[in-house]
């Protein structure tokens, strides 16, 4: 017998005598709410532990022996600290919300009341919104008739997170990362936790980095964007080894209002040198649209190939020697109403009236243009850097990419005429 | 050096020791936590409520008052229109007669630290 298991043997006796007494419902240890409520509670807790089918359970081995038969027959390793797993050996496997705490119970039975309550009111307030959907000639006009089927949406959606945001388990299963995100109410806690840290990161990197004012004016991000390459997840501003970013990456863009989506996928670098100019320009180094993402459907690997989807493939980010360091910005665009874009439309020149054209193409790709030309709305963002490193010349070569050889140098400033004063004076 | 154990063993820190909770223990405060707080906004706003629903019967009450006649109908209802009778037990319910018995009279006004600027407003009248 372990040491664990021997020093929670009084303790487990101690829960076990308390369990089964609340089995045969003499003595009622810790709740003094009524008898008949809690024989109820007694019928749902008597289901003891159910053994595992076969062998051990990796949650209850607690001895050494154990542990080693259970990864040597059934290959698992145990979960757990062995004292915790000796606790929970010894315990009841009691479900969370049927604990025989007498306070807790109570606040539970407030919180469920108060749950009721809200699923009538969402009960109700579809009834009026459908009875205001069905009313035809409006007596405010068509406008006001939306302006308020909105805002009944809206008190509708709020209520849906009303009636569960006080739900323990519900708290639980988010911080655990188990939240289905097709509920409103784990978007809801997402959305807030993102808010709370993640954003504002977001928001401090792209503002001080000028990534917006200098590619688009301004931008209020709603989706949460997360790019990696392979295994390498990139934080917001991060310099990324031209080597690592060689390959397309993915982009995990979670949105957290319900519905499916087309985006449009635009990576862009602000920070290209124009040495003839003396100035820097832009280049898109992918763009893709027609990209459906929802909020359980959050993956984009930027290595497709599908024709209807790719305007521009995936460059690797390089960045010459001597110049500094480069902003590879990643926008997220959603497509007005659900539209799709029309990717070889998309590729043809446009000329205009006044004898200028424009298209899409990597140099000098106004990412503003391209937002106006098909009504696009950023919804997410995300950046990393890329400078000059050892491994860039190889990433030029294999991408075909010329200049590697080529070293920037800034403009030497001949110094002002200086007349050198006579030393006496400094005496 | 009995003095300065004393004092030691008397200070306390300015914060108390936070709650150090295990995953369950800590979810279930959470949730009498969260019920509580509920518990007290619904008897907040029964409070309000209820405040409301008084102060809208004694304004109702008053403004049958005004409307009244001496016969305690309204002049509405075909009651005996117009004359001084009509509100009077209005205008005696609203008399400030003797209201500021037992009590001093500088509490008639809100105390302030400083006198105000204006001291006086010459331009009032009824």
């Amino acid at each position: 017998m372990s040491a664990a298991r021997q020093a929670l043997r009084p303790l487990a006796r101690c829960v076990h005598s308390a369990v089964t007494s609340k089995k045969v419902a003499s003595t009622r240890a810790f709740s003094a709410a009524s008898r008949a409520l809690e024989e109820v509670h007694v019928e749902e807790t008597a289901t003891p532990p159910s053994p595992p089918p076969s062998g051990l359970d990796p949650n209850l081995v607690s001895t050494r022996r154990e542990e080693r038969k259970l990864l040597k027959d059934q290959k698992l390793l145990p979960i757990g600290s062995r004292r915790r797993r000796a606790a929970l050996h010894g315990s009841a496997n009691i479900p969370f919300e049927q604990l025989p705490y007498q306070c807790f119970q109570e606040a539970r039975k407030i919180l469920q009341a108060d749950r009721k309550e809200k699923l009538e009111q969402i009960q109700a307030q579809r009834t009026r919104i459908a009875r205001l959907q069905a009313q035809e000639p409006y007596s405010g006009g068509a406008l006001e008739k939306e302006r308020r089927l909105k805002s009944m949406q809206k008190h509708l959606e709020d209520l849906k997170i009303l009636a569960d945001i006080n739900d323990p388990m519900i708290k639980k299963r988010f911080e655990d990362g188990d939240g289905d995100m097709n509920r409103p109410i784990y978007r809801y806690l997402a959305d807030r936790r993102w808010r709370s840290y993640k954003r504002l990161v977001l928001m401090q990197r792209i503002e001080q980095m000028n990534v917006i004012p200098d590619i688009l004016p301004n931008m209020d991000p709603i989706a949460e964007v997360n790019l990696s390459f392979g295994r390498r997840n990139v934080q917001p501003g991060e310099f990324v080894d031209s080597r690592v970013s060689e390959l397309p990456g993915t982009l995990n863009v979670q949105v957290f209002d319900k519905g499916s989506r087309p985006v449009t996928v635009a990576i862009v670098d602000a920070d290209v040198p124009d040495v003839e100019n003396d100035r820097f320009n832009y280049r898109c180094h992918f763009l893709a649209a027609n990209i459906w993402i929802a909020p359980k459907q959050t993956k984009i690997h930027l290595n497709t190939r599908q024709e209807d989807k790719i305007l521009l493939p995936w460059l690797p980010a390089y960045a010459q020697k001597g110049s500094p360091y480069h902003r590879l910005s990643i926008f997220i665009l959603e497509q007005p109403e659900g539209k799709t874009i029309d990717v070889a439309e998309a590729m043809k020149e446009r000329f205009y009236k006044d004898g200028t054209s424009w298209k899409v193409q990597r140099d000098k790709f106004v990412l503003r243009s391209f937002i106006d030309r098909h009504s696009l709305k950023p919804v997410g963002i995300t950046m990393f850097r890329t400078q000059w490193d050892e491994g860039t010349a190889g990433v030029m070569q294999r991408a075909g990419i010329e200049g590697a050889d080529v070293e920037l140098r800034r403009k030497r400033i001949e110094p002002l005429p200086y007349k050198k004063k006579d030393g006496a004076r400094y005496r | 050096m009995a003095k300065s154990q004393i004092r030691y063993h008397l200070a306390h820190p300015l914060t108390p020791r936070p709650l150090r909770f295990s995953r369950l223990r800590a979810l279930r405060h959470w949730t009498i936590r969260r019920a509580y707080n509920l518990y007290r906004h619904q008897a907040r706003r029964t409070q309000e409520l209820e405040l409301e629903r008084q102060y809208n019967a004694m304004r109702d009450a008053c403004e049958a008052l005004r409307l009244m006649g001496a016969d305690g109908m309204m002049a509405a209802d075909g009651g005996s229109a117009g004359g001084k009778d009509v509100g009077r037990l209005y205008r005696i319910a609203m008399e400030k007669k003797g209201i500021w018995e037992g009590v001093p009279i500088e509490y008639a006004r809100t105390q302030m630290e400083a006198p105000p600027r204006e001291g006086w407003n010459h331009a009032w009248t009824r």
